[in-house]
């Protein structure tokens, strides 16, 4: 069974699911966005599924024959250099491209991790909160607001105070409130989200599946992703209720890949900031030897090797020492 | 009309976010005020601009509480007039991820979008494929592939257009359909509004109210499939006011339900 690697040739994650598929003797197949419909296109059945890949070389691949997809997309896909000069059109081009693409990874029946009409809450902090919430998760107390005074007050209600972030599923670099926020607040600003400060420590949680893997993250930084060479990782074993609550709301998105970002308080009550649809895991799996890539190949169909004692991507990082992953983009 | 939440006062305004020229908005907000109730129209590029403050399940902008929205611009529009240019496309992510938030608190909302619609660049085959969930015929499509000239092309990004040659096809992963003429109707509070009314097309526009839509647009060709839907439809002159008289009932009811 061959695995499809489709969108971005340059993802870190893409790359090494992929090496990994190889190292167990599965057929990778590179699907590049910037070279579809050029390079490869599919073609649709009867009842509009796409039930055929076909190449410009005259190959094609029947959906039979895929075990599954991974799926990593840059928010800015390359466009072919022969279209270079029509720059009004560009961003309609793309447009129609990118979203043909997701019609074939939403419609061809063959496990895809992830389905980008999956997860699409995460696009939004207020939304996802809410929906968390709802799920039965405890989600730390927030505002949105561009009012500085309306800022000041919530901040001032909580004795640890208050951290602010985008509300938007835009990477932003989570800060505590302080002076300088509230100053440009009264410059008048788009609104941000400003949440209770949680004392304690961070949890990643990635399902693959059914499985889940649980990474503790110890930190002086408030937003840990920014710090590396202060941050320690440890493989942990999550509450089974935490564990089961992730792995339904991942199912109930249809993502088969999760990312759960918890912060655990000093009475060790877990309190869920935000689940992503596209986690890196890297990082994770260097730092705790946990093999959350070859649980992304168990999903996809490609079938299992005998698993060395420790994740590849760990004896690497820890062949390379120091271990660093600052080039890693962690969302 | 969605749920309503019973402990919420209902002091404030029902907030329109509208591109200009909307002639369906000005309708609406003129018979909800008709019937005692304020609203406050607020042009889509300066919707970042106005001052928010959004706590708990109480939404107040510029001061006034919020106790409706109607949102009638697209959900990709530029929305910070007065910002840099450079700030602007971190500014309409902002816009865009809070008003969605907003959408889902219980207040009445013309249509409570969730976050795949939102998001999605392309809304009609989301729709599409919920209705095949339920079972609704939908138009057959053909994906990537063209070329004869005997079908008609529907943009990811909406409207029609004959079908390109092969090459294109393929390059823009077009979906085309069988040619055929194709008719607009308006779903509206679960009825069909316009010339036809099967039973498919009765039980689609239950489905969309059942999805929090109050009104969308659908085209649907001579075999009562449904080929497209918007739930941000231009409406026919002539459709304005039975449609506008209908959702400012669902408003007036919900918002008197909460005094």
């Amino acid at each position: 069974m061959k695995l499809l690697l489709v969108g971005d040739d340059r993802d870190l994650s893409a790359a090494y699911v992929g090496w990994l598929a190889r190292a167990r003797g599965a057929e990778t197949v590179v699907l590049a966005e910037d070279r579809f419909g050029l390079d490869w296109w599919f073609e649709t059945d009867e009842l509009s599924r796409p039930h055929e890949l076909v190449f410009a070389e005259e190959a094609s691949i029947a959906v039979e024959e895929i075990g599954g997809v991974f799926v990593r997309l840059n928010p800015n896909p390359a466009v072919p250099s022969h279209l270079d000069h029509l720059t009004d059109v560009i961003p309609i081009f793309v447009a129609e491209r990118r979203y043909g693409l997701h019609y074939l990874l939403d419609h061809i029946d063959v496990p895809v991790v992830n389905r980008p009409s999956s997860g699409r809450s995460n696009g939004s902090k207020p939304f996802q909160m809410d929906a968390l919430q709802r799920f039965g998760f405890r989600v730390p107390d927030w505002i949105v607001s561009n009012d500085a005074s309306a800022v000041a007050s919530f901040a001032q209600g909580w004795r640890e105070g208050a951290i602010y972030k985008s509300p938007s599923g835009l990477r932003s670099h989570v800060k505590r409130v302080d002076e300088v926020l509230l100053q440009r607040l009264g410059n008048s600003t788009s609104p941000v989200l400003v949440q209770r400060f949680i004392p304690g420590h961070d949890v990643r949680l990635h399902v693959v599946g059914s499985r889940c893997f649980a990474t503790a993250i110890r930190s002086p930084a408030v937003d840990y992703r920014f710090e590396p060479d202060s941050t320690v990782y440890e493989g942990i074993q999550a509450p089974p209720e935490i564990e089961e609550a992730c792995r339904a709301f991942t199912k109930l998105d249809g993502l088969a890949l999760s990312g759960f970002d918890f912060r655990v308080d000093l009475d060790g009550n877990w309190l869920c900031l935000e689940m992503n649809p596209v986690p890196t895991f890297l990082p994770y799996e260097a730092a705790t030897g946990r093999r959350i890539g070859d649980a992304v190949l168990d999903l996809c169909g490609v079938p299992p090797l005998c698993h060395d004692r420790i994740s590849p991507l760990t004896a690497a990082a820890q062949e390379a020492q120091p271990a660093s992953f600052d080039g890693a983009v962690m969302a | 009309m969605a749920e309503v939440i019973r402990d919420q006062p209902v002091d404030g305004s029902v907030v329109f976010v509208h591109e200009d020229g909307d002639v369906f908005v000005d309708a609406l907000a003129e018979r909800i005020e008709a019937r005692g109730h304020s609203t406050r129209k607020i042009r889509a590029c300066e919707v970042a601009s106005v001052s928010f403050r959004w706590e708990e399940r109480r939404v107040q902008i510029d001061g006034e509480q919020v106790s409706g929205l109607v949102f009638r611009a697209s959900p990709d529009a530029d929305f910070g007039l007065e910002f840099e240019e450079a700030d602007v496309d971190f500014v309409n992510a902002e816009v865009k991820a809070i008003w969605l938030g907003l959408m889902q608190l219980p207040l009445p909302v013309l249509n409570r979008l969730d976050a795949e619609v939102w998001y999605s660049m392309s809304e009609w085959p989301v729709w599409r494929r919920r209705f095949v969930d339920c079972g609704i015929p939908v138009a057959p499509l053909v994906v990537g592939s063209g070329g004869r000239g005997e079908r008609t092309w529907l943009p990811w990004g909406g409207g029609k257009l004959p079908e390109p040659d092969a090459v294109s096809a393929r390059a823009l992963s077009c979906a085309t359909t069988g040619a055929g003429e194709i008719e607009q109707v308006v779903f509206c509070e679960g009825e069909v509004l316009g010339h036809r009314s099967g039973h498919a097309l009765s039980r689609a526009a239950r489905a969309a109210k059942s999805w929090g839509i109050t009104l969308m647009g659908v085209a649907v060709n001579v075999r009562d499939e449904i080929v497209m839907a918007t739930s941000f439809p231009g409406l026919d002159e002539t459709l304005i006011p039975a449609v506008s008289d209908r959702v400012a009932g669902r408003f007036d009811e919900a918002l008197i339900s909460r005094r």
